[in-house]
């Protein structure tokens, strides 16, 4: 009796160490691709843009929305002044813009919205659910703020950067000073 | 650009100048009625000129250029009051947009946090109050047509007690960090 029951606390130790160990192999191919996948549709050319889209080829990610008046069209057109200044090296980056207001940003829409910047700058729509799949893969901040008979949105307004891997590796901010940015975003090329 | 049908919310005073007017424009049945009075009228605003001092000036007026399908855009100003008294801006128009706001942002730990000044913008006694990217805008609400840079579009601040600024704004590219260009 006492050695049966050694033996089923033996075989639940090991099924624990397995799921455990399981789960931590997942982690870690979850991890080593940046986070779960996510599938957006790109507004320039209409195809899907996925997690694997993020594989290859690093990416500056930015969230906001297009009724976003101050800060959203400053950063992409400053990104837009970026990409010209990398030069051939701006070839090797990818500048995604992410709406966080897909209720109101149809694909449709962020396709003309983006023929204001760098034709490199490609405009991300998803389904409420992938938005915030992304959202959260990246750690973004976005929060809808009701006002009036409308609404804005409180978001997070740095560029990220995202390795070849889909791993976010760090920021920029608008603000810096150009040589600060080429310098962080040459580096990401580099990696 | 301004093919609108005037509303009920753009009601703007003529003005030759592009900085300063004083007192609301009168009601065109209540300007009849006052025009036994006018002089006296005349006289206590002369007064009440005299004793606040010089009146507001309003400068710098610029607008961004919005992106195509872009609902909203935002304007900058900065706003003088050489007086002794405060004031406050507690409403502001334009036939650009449905609706036009005084908006506060600002930028914490990377995050964009916006809000309407629903209780106004004071301008103190012998201050400026400047809007700018990044701060303090006024926020377009529902244009009417998309902003085009070079284009001007007037904008009527209404003071507690200076009355109603009409002012022009310029419409700068988009990258625009100020009047002039990127």
């Amino acid at each position: 009796m006492k050695r049966d029951l050694l033996g089923w606390i033996a075989l639940a130790a090991v099924v624990v160490g397995l799921v455990g160990f399981r789960i931590h192999r997942v982690r870690e191919r979850e991890a080593s691709a940046g986070g779960p996948p996510f599938t957006l549709t790109d507004a320039r050319t209409g195809q899907p843009f996925t997690d694997q889209t993020l594989l290859g080829t690093p990416t500056a990610l930015f969230f906001g929305f297009t009724a976003c008046p101050d800060v959203c069209p400053t950063t992409l057109a400053t990104a837009t002044r970026w990409l010209a200044a990398l030069g051939p090296d701006g070839a090797r980056l990818r500048f995604a813009f992410v709406t966080v207001d897909p209720e109101r940003d149809t694909v449709e829409r962020m396709k003309q919205y983006v023929t204001a910047f760098d034709p490199r700058i490609v405009g991300l729509v998803g389904t409420r659910a992938e938005t915030d799949r992304v959202i959260a893969r990246f750690g973004v901040f976005a929060n809808k703020v009701p006002h009036a008979d409308t609404y804005t949105y409180d978001h997070t307004a740095l560029v990220l950067m995202v390795d070849a891997r889909g791993v976010s590796v760090g920021t920029v901010d608008h603000d810096e000073s150009d040589e600060v940015v080429l310098g962080k975003l040459r580096g990401l090329i580099a990696r | 650009m301004r093919d609108r049908a005037p509303g009920p919310g753009d009601r703007r005073i003529p003005l030759g100048r592009d900085k300063v007017s004083l007192g609301a424009p009168l009601q065109r049945s209540y300007a009849e009625e006052m025009v036994p009075v006018a002089p006296s009228v005349f006289l206590a605003a002369a007064l009440i000129l005299g004793a606040t001092g010089a009146p507001l000036a309003v400068t710098d007026g610029w607008a961004r250029a919005t992106p195509p399908g872009a609902v909203n855009g935002a304007g900058y100003l900065i706003v003088q009051n050489p007086g002794p008294a405060a004031d406050r801006i507690v409403a502001v128009t334009s036939p650009v947009a449905r609706r036009t706001e005084l908006h506060s942002m600002s930028m914490a730990g990377g995050k964009m946090t916006m809000r309407a000044l629903d209780e106004g913008l004071e301008i103190p006694a012998g201050g400026t109050v400047k809007l700018a990217p990044g701060g303090l805008h006024l926020m377009f609400l529902d244009l009417t047509a998309p902003l085009v840079a070079g284009q001007k579009i007037p904008v009527t601040l209404e003071l507690q007690k200076a009355g109603k600024i009409t002012v022009e704004l310029v419409v700068q590219p988009i990258g625009a960090k100020g009047l002039g260009g990127p």
